[in-house]
């Protein structure tokens, strides 16, 4: 009867421990990324860059590290006109925000450390967004690639440190 | 810059250039529908943005100069030539594959405002005025004023030089010549200017 009841307990405790998370497991959310429309362009010796912000909130608030892909093979950073590989264009990602001043270029797949993310707001509110994201494309990139329009898609992932 | 004529002095003739290069983006296109992806609350999160770029191409004409005709000696065609560079993106490096055309006009006459002319005031000649898209003047097209001499074409390398480096490669020719036929009985000094249009294809 007693070996019964130590068992129905342990069985009990061990159900409950099971199902907790962890203290310190934080809820990290990415939120009001935006399009980025590098515009109509003919190049120059000049750079093209075009910047937007972003709001990574975390519950807790702390750091956390970020991770891009692009739509090339392998999750390169290209913009393609789907005509082949012929028509694609190489961009660069760079990241700035609290913790990462200036800004880190990022690398495809690879996670960057060292961002803060700012706790999240009652009403979910997370303005302004303090996460930084430039897109460059290097005039040597553009200067041989026939006219037409590019397009590629640029996945971000957050998660702690 | 000057010639002449036997028993009529000096004739001066010139040809300066004007030079045009159009910028060429290719075509006008809808933005797309904004499709970014917001992530959802969780351990690690992932979202998406769409990028877009629209290229356009660019061309560069560069390295012409004045050409000086001299002074007629009596006989025979007055001629000058001038290696030029043009420029153009869209192009890879290795590749010839992107062609251009040129667009010539002159100060015109009446009834042709692109004729290829000079004039001392009072008078007019023509002149011809010949294209090659190589240095060099061998295998040139002869230019119709006002009409578009189209399929020109470079190489990507030298394209490519010549719009970071202004003219970094020479490749092309620009040339005119003054018949006899318009020389002689002429007087004066003549100058005129020749325009040319480049524009991607």
């Amino acid at each position: 009867m007693v070996k019964s009841r130590l068992i129905a307990i342990l069985a009990l405790l061990v159900s409950g421990l099971s199902g907790m998370q962890p203290l310190h497991a934080a809820e990290l959310t990415i939120t009001q990324l935006e399009d980025v429309d590098l515009g109509e362009v003919a190049p120059t010796v000049r750079r093209i860059q075009q910047r937007t912000r972003f709001c990574v909130s975390s519950d807790p608030a702390g750091p956390f590290q970020l991770t891009a892909l692009g739509s090339g093979a392998a999750g390169a950073f290209v913009l393609s006109s789907g005509a082949g590989a012929a028509s694609e264009i190489d961009y660069e990602v760079y990241a700035s925000g609290r913790g990462a001043s200036r800004g880190r270029a990022l690398v495809p797949g690879v996670a960057r450390s060292g961002f803060m993310a700012r706790p999240p707001r009652p009403n979910g509110d997370c303005r302004p967004p303090l996460t930084m994201m430039t897109i460059v494309i290097d005039p040597s990139s553009v200067q041989s690639a026939p006219g037409g329009q590019y397009s590629g898609t640029l996945q971000l992932t957050v998660g702690p440190e | 810059m000057t010639h002449s004529r036997s028993c009529e002095g000096y004739v001066p003739l010139a040809l300066r250039f004007l030079f045009f290069s159009i910028v060429l983006l290719a075509g006008l296109y809808p933005a797309a529908g904004y499709a970014a992806v917001q992530g959802s609350t969780g351990p690690d999160t992932t979202g998406s943005v769409d990028l877009t770029y629209v290229q356009g191409l660019n061309v560069r004409i560069n390295g012409l100069s004045d050409m000086p005709l001299g002074v007629w000696g009596g006989s025979g065609a007055l001629a000058a030539n001038d290696n030029i560079c043009i420029g153009r993106t869209g192009v890879p490096l290795f590749s010839s594959a992107g062609t251009y055309r040129i667009l010539a006009s002159g100060d015109g006459e009446p009834g042709d405002p692109a004729a290829f002319t000079l004039s001392n005031g009072p008078s007019q000649m023509n002149y011809r005025a010949f294209f090659n898209d190589q240095t060099g003047t061998t295998g040139r097209q002869e230019l119709t004023a006002g009409v578009a001499l189209t399929n020109q074409n470079s190489f990507g390398l030298f394209y490519f030089f010549n719009m970071i480096f202004t003219c970094g490669a020479e490749n092309a020719n620009i040339s005119i010549e003054v018949p006899e036929a318009q020389l002689s009985g002429a007087g004066g000094v003549y100058t005129g200017t020749l325009s040319l249009m480049l524009i991607p294809e």
